[in-house]
Order: C-alpha cells, then structure tokens, then sequence
C-alpha cells in the first residue's frame, strides 16, 4: 500500500473519529516510568510531541492476568472453570516504538507459534489490538536498535508508522488491518517521503550500529561462552532485582499461580523472572542454576546465542530500557562486547562490563 | 571531589599493594551519563580505576556481604556516612567480620538525584554531568550548563546527619561539620492522622506501580534475608508477582524488618523504577523507634538493638 500523509488536522479528526470504535491508548509519564494508558484523542495527540518510552508488552502480558475462575460450590457452572472475559472493546495505541513492535513480533513467536495450541489470552489481545508507531527522532544515550538489527523506523510488528515531518505526518507501513482506518488521507508526495528518508538517515547517524557484535556471537563456540569468567565479575554486582527482565519487551517469562479464598478459586499469572534464585529450582529441591553467575549467563546467552542458534530472532532489540533500569549499570552492550573478545573483566576501564 | 578520588585511589592502591587486602570494593564509572557502578580493584592497577562522586548510589555493603563470602581474606571497601552505619548494623548481627574489613571512609556531600536533574534538563538532552563537589556541570546537546548541587541532591541526603563515617580504618578526605538540616522529614505515615480508610487508601495508593521486582529489596545491605522470608513461608505472605494484597504484605515486610537497624541511605528508593516512596515507611518507622526507644541505627558498635536480642552469627544466608 502506498504511503499516506496525514495533517496535523486530518490525524485529530480522525483519532476523534476513531475513538468510537476503538479504545486508545498513547503514552503516558507515571512518576519517574511511563506506560501506555487510555487516552482521548486530544491526549494521544499531544503524547505524540517527545512521547515517553512506554512499555507496550504489559498490554499483552499483564504484570498479573486471572486465567480462570473456580468455583467450589455445588450447581455452580463455575466448577469446570471458566475464563474471565477478554477485552470489550479494540484497541488502537498509539505512538508505539519501532524497537517494541519488533520485540512483539518474538513474542508472538512463543506464545502463538512454536507448534502449541496459542495462548488464548494473548490472541484475543492481539487480534483486538492494533498499533500504530511513532518513529524516533532523537536516540537516547541507551538506544541501540540498529546495533540489534532494528531500525528507528522500522515497520515491522506495526499496522503503522507515522513519521512526524513537522505540523504532518506520513503514514507508512499500513497493515492490511489498518487500511480502512484512514480512507480519506491523500497518498504522500515524493517530497514527503524524501524529508521522511532523510529524517530516518538522521536519526540513525546518531546511533551507534557497532554496539552489539550479533553475528560474531552467533558463531561463537559455546563452551568457551559458557566458561568466561566475565560471569563471575558481573555477579559481584549484579542484584538479581529482576528489573531487566520486566522491562525488557522482549522478556516474558511468567509464573501461574493458584489462589483460593472461600469457595471461589482463581489460577493467574504473574511475571517472573530468570534472574530469581528460586526460577529453576525444582519440586525436588535441586536447582540447575543455583549460583547468581549461572543465572546471569542464563540470561545473556539466551537472547544472544541460544535463539539465533536456533533460527530465532535474538531476545533484544536494542531498546536499552535494562540498561536505563539496572541500579548497578549493568550494560548487555558491554557484555556482548567483552563476550566476544572473550575478555576475563579484570581490565576495566569506563565502558567495560 | 577530585581529591576524594585520588585519596582513595592511593589508600586502595597501597593496601592491596601491601597484600593488606585481597580486594577493595568501591565504585568505578558506569556506561551512561550520571552513573557510577561497584567495582572491585584486584590490583594496584585496579585501584586506578576507582573513583567517588555524587552518582554513587547504591549500597556497597550488599556487594560486600557476598563478597566476604566468595572469599576468605580481608577486603577493602569505600563507604560514606549512611553505607559506615550499615556496616555497623551488618557487624552487629554477625554478617561481617571487623578484623576482615579495611574500610576507607568518605566524608559524603550528598549523591545526586538523576530523576531531579533529567526533570530539569530534559531526559534525553543531557550528555554528561559532571560532579565537582562544589558544583554540577551539565553538557547537553545545546551546550554547558553550570548548576549548583543542592537542587539535585537526594532527599535522603539533604536530610542526612552522618556525612561523616562512624566507622573507617582511613579518611579519604577532612571531616565535614554535621549539619542540623533544615527540613527534616517528620516521618509522617502515609496517610498522616486521617481516619483509618484514608490512611489504607494513602498506603495502598503508596506502592500502586509496584512491579514486585524486589529491587528496593536486592539492592539494600539489611534485607539480604527477606527473599526467604517472604516468599518460603506457608501459607505464603508476599510470594512473587504483584498480588495487590502480598504487595502490601511485602512492603510492610520489609520495612518493619527494617525496625531499628535501617539508616535511611536511599539505595532503595534510588534503585526504583516505578519511583515508589518507599521511604515514606522506613522514615515512619525509623522516627518511632527513635521516639520509643532512643535509638538510631547504626552509630555504634556497643549500641544493642531496641527490638530483638543480636543472636549468633547468621548462616545460610541468601547463597549465589
């Protein structure tokens, strides 16, 4: 489908327009993070302007999401079980990063694909949503996208993007899901998309593609990986917070639960995190990782070796927001980096993991 | 700051040149704009690497309790006011031995706050800042700014009366006069004296973007036991995910295990990434024990705990 442009006006009206059908979500600040919460179109145009890096996983994977109810009454129908109801109404999010649609993309990979029934709640959700990007202007000291494999623009895992080009936007990318949600909005010019490259190209000048070495630690050799002492020197300070792994967009791990009160039973499920003394530790009471280092070394190799060994998409995608969070500065940029060069951390300088 | 940084990069490089000790913890400078991270020196050569400043947030005395149990000969650390009190507490309770440490005390000017400053600069603008002690220099992409600290400190910090180390083998720098703070923080509960759903509704409005990471929890030297605690007990009291009534259980947890022993050194708070006021209950509790008791923590080692006998020396603790 060709490129549209969208006024500033046409994007209002229809965003007005929109809301009838669908829920809207744009990015908001929430104290000191940010998240993607119900908007009116007023709101999620303003959010537009330098939008907050939201996360758009906790939309799809709850922090807490009940799986089913119980009830332990007689005659109650709930006995077999019954599954909350899903959404009411679509959404449409809006200002979505390119690096969270990409990530979304592996998600889907694992709870969709991969040869299993699907996970009901998150097709519902997913069939429900649509998400619209916002391309990135200005990297932040902890983007790495294109190092990753991404790109500030990128379309991929979006039913658009919109690229501000100043009091407009062009519209690109569109899903075929997304087609009928602007039927009035002009093609974009040959001028449009020009500006709309030559603000990608800006964009990604101030990114620094060099900063994850993917493909040497495809090849690497996996017992040398595994052996590097780099694991034990990150565990010195690592706090196995978890803080990683909840914002990562591309992490997903999750724990399910059962709670009874009364007579009534629900099963949920909670996130959880690899980076957990207790995550692999089993009914026996064995634990395959019981040292913090086997852990961290869990969590790098994995996104950076197990998946790509194994035909995947890597587990990051260079949203730096484990970088921003980590309270001991923990850098999977400088990890890679010292991974490939197969460096013990006992140089260490500004900059070394 | 600079005289800071040399003076403890001379006190480690001698000792661990000395063999006095086999390592020193500190802080080094991180990957990003305003961070510094721990780091231990092995070496002389190490000990260049060491620096001081006001982005030294964390809680070396959780790094160190490890340490002192991966390995068996004596260890350096650097520790201002508030981390010198842990310390106490941590020797206190058999968690550390004295005769093992060298610590190399930092008379503390107060760590900065990154949120204040990305508040005023822009998140996104601010390239470098630099800490000279008297002054912050912050380089955007529009140019330098010169800001003078007391805007950007902690609030822990700008209500701190321990700048200087209870605790230290050497100085790094003079002692600085203790001040009386201005504004001190009167440890109001949430919720203040409002009627009793009020003061629930101001405590569970109080941890709301709670993602039960635990962090608050990971990065402070005082709860390296909590993790068991909570989530190990049958019937469980504040296992994992964020249950909206085990998160309550968790935090009050936490801070009333904290009773008597927590030095308000804001690692906690600092280490958020929800921003929950975390020290909100800690101050509460804190006050009350110093009203109640006469107590506050970690000022010296002869000083007994007001709320529980210090029993033998802790095993099994948190391993890994």
């Amino acid at each position: 489908m060709t490129d549209l442009l969208l006024s500033a006006s046409l994007l209002e009206e229809s965003l007005h327009r929109l809301t009838r059908e669908f829920e809207l979500f744009a990015p908001r600040r929430s104290g000191v993070s940010a998240r993607f919460a119900p908007a009116s179109a007023a709101e999620a145009l303003s959010a537009l302007d330098q939008p907050p890096h939201a996360p758009v996983k906790p939309l799809f994977l709850p922090q807490k999401e009940d799986l089913l109810h119980f009830s332990h009454k007689d005659g109650d129908p709930r006995q077999d079980g019954q599954v909350p109801r899903g959404l009411d109404r679509p959404r449409l999010v809006l200002g979505v990063r390119p690096c969270e649609a990409r990530a979304m993309m592996g998600l889907d990979e694992v709870f969709l694909a991969d040869g299993r029934p699907a996970d009901v709640y998150w097709r519902r959700k997913r069939e429900m949503t649509l998400l619209i990007g916002l391309a990135c202007a200005h990297p932040g000291a902890t983007c790495f996208c294109t190092a990753a494999g991404g790109d500030p623009h990128g379309v991929l895992g979006l039913d658009a993007l919109l690229v501000d080009l100043g009091g407009r936007y062009l519209l690109t990318g569109v899903s075929a899901r997304a087609r009928r949600l602007w039927p009035d909005a002009p093609a974009a010019g040959p001028g449009d998309r020009a500006k709309a490259a030559l603000a990608a190209a800006q964009t990604k000048a101030g990114l620094d593609d060099s900063a994850l070495p993917m493909s040497a630690l495809w090849r690497a050799d996996l017992l040398s990986a595994c052996g590097l002492p780099l694991w034990e020197r990150l565990a010195e300070r690592c706090l196995q917070c978890g803080i990683c792994a909840f914002a990562c967009p591309c992490c997903h791990c999750f724990d399910i639960l059962d709670e009874t009160s009364g007579e009534t039973s629900r099963r949920l499920r909670v996130w959880d995190s690899c980076m957990s003394q207790r995550f692999t530790r089993q009914a026996s009471g064995k634990n395959p990782r019981a040292a913090k280092s086997q852990r961290i070394r869990q969590r790098f190799l994995h996104k950076l070796k197990y998946l790509p060994m194994r035909g995947r998409a890597p587990g990051c995608v260079g949203c730096g927001r484990c970088v921003g969070g980590c309270p001991v500065n923990i850098d999977i940029r400088l990890v890679a980096k010292a991974m490939e060069a197969g460096l013990s951390m006992v140089e260490v300088g500004a900059g070394d993991a | 700051m600079l005289s800071r940084r040399q003076a403890i990069r001379e006190l480690a490089a001698k000792a661990l040149a000395a063999g006095a000790v086999d390592a020193v913890l500190g802080y080094a400078p991180g990957s990003l704009p305003m961070r510094m991270r721990p780091f231990v020196a092995r070496s002389p050569g190490d000990a260049q690497k060491l620096d001081w400043d006001g982005f030294c947030q964390n809680d070396l005395a959780r790094q160190l309790l490890r340490l002192a149990r991966k390995e068996h000969g004596r260890l350096g650390v650097v520790a201002q006011g508030c981390i010198s009190r842990n310390l106490v507490v941590l020797l206190k309770e058999g968690r550390l031995d004295r005769e093992r440490l060298y610590v190399i005390g930092v008379p503390c000017l107060g760590m900065i706050d990154r949120r204040k400053l990305a508040q005023r600069f822009g998140p996104q603008s601010l390239l470098r800042v630099e800490d000279t002690g008297e002054r912050l220099l912050a380089v955007t992409a529009r140019g330098e700014r010169r800001a003078s600290r007391e805007p950007f400190v902690r609030d822990n910090c700008l209500e701190c009366l321990y700048r200087n180390p209870v605790l230290a083998d050497e100085f790094c720098a003079p002692a600085l006069p203790e001040s009386v703070p201005q504004a001190r923080a009167q440890g109001r509960a949430p919720g203040g004296d409002a009627c009793a759903d009020d003061r629930l509704a101001a405590f569970e409005g109080l941890y709301e973007g709670c993602l039960r990471c635990d962090a608050c929890q990971a990065v402070c030297s005082l709860c390296e036991d909590l993790p068991q605690a909570g989530a190990e007990s049958d019937p469980r009291t504040s296992g994992e995910g964020a249950l909206f009534d085990e998160t309550g259980s968790y935090h009050i947890l936490r801070a009333f295990h904290l009773a008597g022993r927590c030095t308000d050194c804001g690692a906690c708070e600092a280490a958020c990434p929800q921003g929950v006021a975390l020290r909100r209950l800690t101050l509460r509790i804190n006050r009350d024990v110093r009203l109640a008791f006469g107590h506050t923590a970690g000022l010296r080692l002869d000083d007994p705990f007001p709320l529980f006998p210090v029993g033998p020396r802790s095993e099994g603790l948190y391993p890994g």
